[in-house]
């Protein structure tokens, strides 16, 4: 198929910046949507519709200065997407969101973050990040796994970086929670076989 | 916390699509780009402003974009192959070639039209029909000169020649003195080409011992530039030309001339420099002997000058007149003889013997400069063309003038023959051998005899050439006539006025 193609198609400045940026971020992408969606092919689809999202965006004369903010911005659109059409989970997540009380002073210090941070186990809280509502675990992905700023998640998210904070520090909590959960289990099921 | 986002990103990265899926993604995605390709202007302005456009990291992109990228280089490099490259390769084409059209009716005419001077395109058209001349006599050695090429051949050098002509003509009515000098240049180049011809059809029938055949026969060509060569030589012994012009021009000629014999001097061989060297000191000879008869001419054009400053002492203009009238008569008196190479003997002759009027003397003084500026461009163009030199001799080309020491051995030994002669015939006529005829031409050939000695005795040469001639024609005549009779006594031998008997141009040259 590709032997097909022809470069007058496709030619010039635009196209290379554009497919150099998808060389450099697919797996990034996928990663996240991968991570986020749970469905390897739907993670793929996704990222395809964020790169003809931009490509599209691109053709009708807009120029992408910096094209990562951009590709996750788009990506995380198409995955907030993706949850409304899978209505209960998203639901659930929704409700989550709303129920939260999003902005306590003492949560909002990074130090506390990182004092958190350094209680847990990353492998464990990794292998269980799938356990947590995907407000949270977004957050947790965009900064662990993609390495963004709380500013950068900020403004990919359209939050207040206070909120991204007070997310972060949630998540990592309910990271911990469910890490100790879990070993409390497996306790409880070594326990018992003796 | 470190640790914690080292591992948890160290755990994430186990995340990846496989190679095939990153593929399939990759495919799907240039197909849609290809689907929904950018807008012509985004195109064109981004073509424009990059440089160097590695095109799309996809093998098909990639070996299009590569092409594209040489296409251009190799648009660049036909390009110039047809502007340079074509007119160059079509320099060596011959009558008959594919880029012989290119040669003669591009190249040549660009060339045409970028000859500015009138004088650069006399020689540029004398060139173009050298050129063809060489060409003709290059198939006609290959044995491929048809009878159509050389009619087509033939009809090119009468046009070059024609249209050398009609700019000389167009140069008289601004410059005249420029348009004689080209039309000598003109008129020596026809006819050395004239001489080229005639030395190969002789060397070809030569070679075959017979006519050249079908293809290899110049001989219709031969006639044109023959025919060309006679037109240019009658038109430029029409043309006035200053001295001083002319003087010039011998001068500019010569210099060349020694320059190239300087250069040629090694490769020569020792006749041939030999030759050139005999043939140049003949040109400086006429040379100096024009100056030495200019020079003569000079203070009776003062004492012209003079008598009409005295006539107009109180008027300016009529002195100019005058002075103008003169000078135009100078310039506009038509050459009575043709350059002959003892023109400048003849004009002493006369100078000692009758009242010249000066304006006959300017006109010969230019008439011998006239032979010595085209036995040296003959001369130039034996050492520069090796055409030339193939099929002509020097001798053919410019015989050697004889110097006056030569000229006084030659007329020694025929009026010694005449001397003889007379004496042989004054013994028959005494002893009443003779009849009333011999009697009558003894008569004749008594009053030649001392006519010569008078002659010989004032230093007149050419008289004294022309009346040994005719006196040894009348004295063999009369032996003829009277039969055996021989002297009862030796006849003595009459000393001559020169000692020189060297009738060599070795012997000459070295004396």
């Amino acid at each position: 198929m590709s032997g097909q193609r022809t470069e007058d198609n496709i030619s010039g400045d635009h196209q290379e910046r554009f497919l150099k940026a998808f060389e450099e971020y697919n797996d990034a992408l996928f990663r996240h949507a991968f991570l986020r969606v749970s469905d390897r092919e739907r993670a793929i689809d996704i990222v395809h519709d964020t790169f003809t999202k931009v490509w599209t965006y691109v053709r009708n004369g807009h120029e992408v200065e910096q094209f990562r903010p951009f590709l996750y911005k788009v990506l995380n659109n198409l995955i907030i997407d993706e949850y409304r059409k899978r209505k209960e989970s998203s639901l659930d997540a929704l409700m989550e969101i709303d129920g939260v009380d999003e902005g306590t002073f003492d949560e909002l210090s990074e130090n506390t973050v990182e004092s958190l941070a350094a209680t847990l186990d990353g492998k464990r809280a990794f292998d269980l990040l799938q356990e947590l509502p995907d407000v949270y675990r977004e957050i947790i992905i965009l900064r662990f796994v993609d390495g963004l700023g709380p500013k950068e998640i900020a403004a990919l998210t359209e939050e207040s970086e206070n909120v991204i904070s007070v997310r972060l520090h949630r998540g990592l909590k309910l990271l911990r929670d469910q890490v100790q959960k879990k070993e409390k289990e497996a306790e409880d099921k070594r326990e018992a076989n003796k | 916390m470190k640790r914690f986002s080292e591992q948890f990103k160290k755990k994430s990265e186990t995340i990846r699509m496989r190679a095939n899926e990153r593929a399939d993604l990759r495919d799907r995605l240039v197909s849609y780009m290809e689907y929904h390709p950018l807008p012509a202007d985004m195109r064109t302005t981004s073509m424009s402003t990059k440089k160097g456009v590695k095109g799309i990291p996809s093998e098909a992109f990639r070996i299009i974009s590569i092409h594209k990228h040489y296409l251009q280089g190799f648009a660049g490099v036909f390009a110039v192959f047809l502007i340079v490259g074509i007119p160059l390769i079509a320099e060596r084409a011959v009558p008959g070639d594919m880029l012989y059209a290119v040669k003669t009716n591009i190249s040549e005419e660009v060339r045409a039209t970028l000859t500015l001077s009138p004088y650069a395109k006399v020689e540029w058209e004398t060139q173009r029909l050298e050129r063809r001349v060489a060409e003709a006599r290059l198939l006609a050695r290959e044995g491929k000169l048809t009878a159509e090429t050389e009619a087509k051949v033939a009809m090119a050098v009468k046009a070059h020649s024609d249209a050398a002509q009609l700019e000389i003509a167009q140069m008289r009515e601004g410059d005249a003195d420029e348009a004689a000098i080209a039309e000598i240049a003109f008129a020596s180049a026809l006819e050395v080409q004239s001489e080229v011809l005639e030395g190969h059809i002789a060397l070809a029938t030569k070679a075959t011992g017979s006519e050249a055949g079908e293809g290899s026969s110049v001989v219709a060509l031969a006639s044109v530039v023959h025919q060309a060569a006679g037109i240019a030589q009658v038109a430029q012994g029409q043309a006035g030309l200053s001295y001083e012009k002319l003087r010039g021009r011998v001068e500019t000629e010569s210099t060349y001339a020694y320059e190239l014999f300087a250069s040629v001097h090694k490769h020569a061989s020792a006749a041939e420099v030999l030759d050139i060297e005999r043939r140049l000191a003949d040109v400086e000879r006429k040379v100096a002997a024009a100056d030495t008869a200019h020079s003569q001419v000079l203070p009776q054009e003062a004492v012209v000058e003079e008598i009409t400053e005295v006539v107009s002492e109180d008027s300016a203009a009529p002195t100019q007149e005058l002075q103008d009238e003169a000078l135009e008569q100078e310039e506009t008196v038509p050459t009575a003889e043709s350059q002959t190479v003892d023109a400048q003997a003849q004009t002493a002759v006369r100078e000692e013997t009758a009242a010249v009027a000066p304006m006959k003397e300017v006109v010969d003084v230019v008439s011998v400069l006239r032979a010595a500026l085209k036995d040296l461009q003959k001369i130039n163009a034996f050492m520069t063309d090796i055409d030339v030199r193939q099929n002509v001799t020097m001798e053919e080309l410019v015989p050697v003038v004889p110097t006056d020491d030569e000229r006084y051995a030659a007329i020694n030994v025929s009026y010694a023959q005449v001397k003889a002669d007379h004496q042989l015939i004054a013994y028959a006529v005494t002893s009443g051998l003779a009849n009333e005829k011999i009697q009558l031409g003894y008569k004749t050939l008594q009053t030649m005899v001392q006519n010569i000695d008078a002659a010989l005795s004032l230093g007149n040469i050419s008289q004294a050439e022309s009346l040994t001639k005719e006196a040894l024609l009348l004295s063999s005549d009369m032996r003829t006539l009277l039969g055996d009779i021989e002297l009862p006594a030796e006849p003595e031998v009459t000393e001559g006025k020169a000692t020189t008997t060297s009738a060599t141009t070795e012997e000459v040259m070295r004396g």
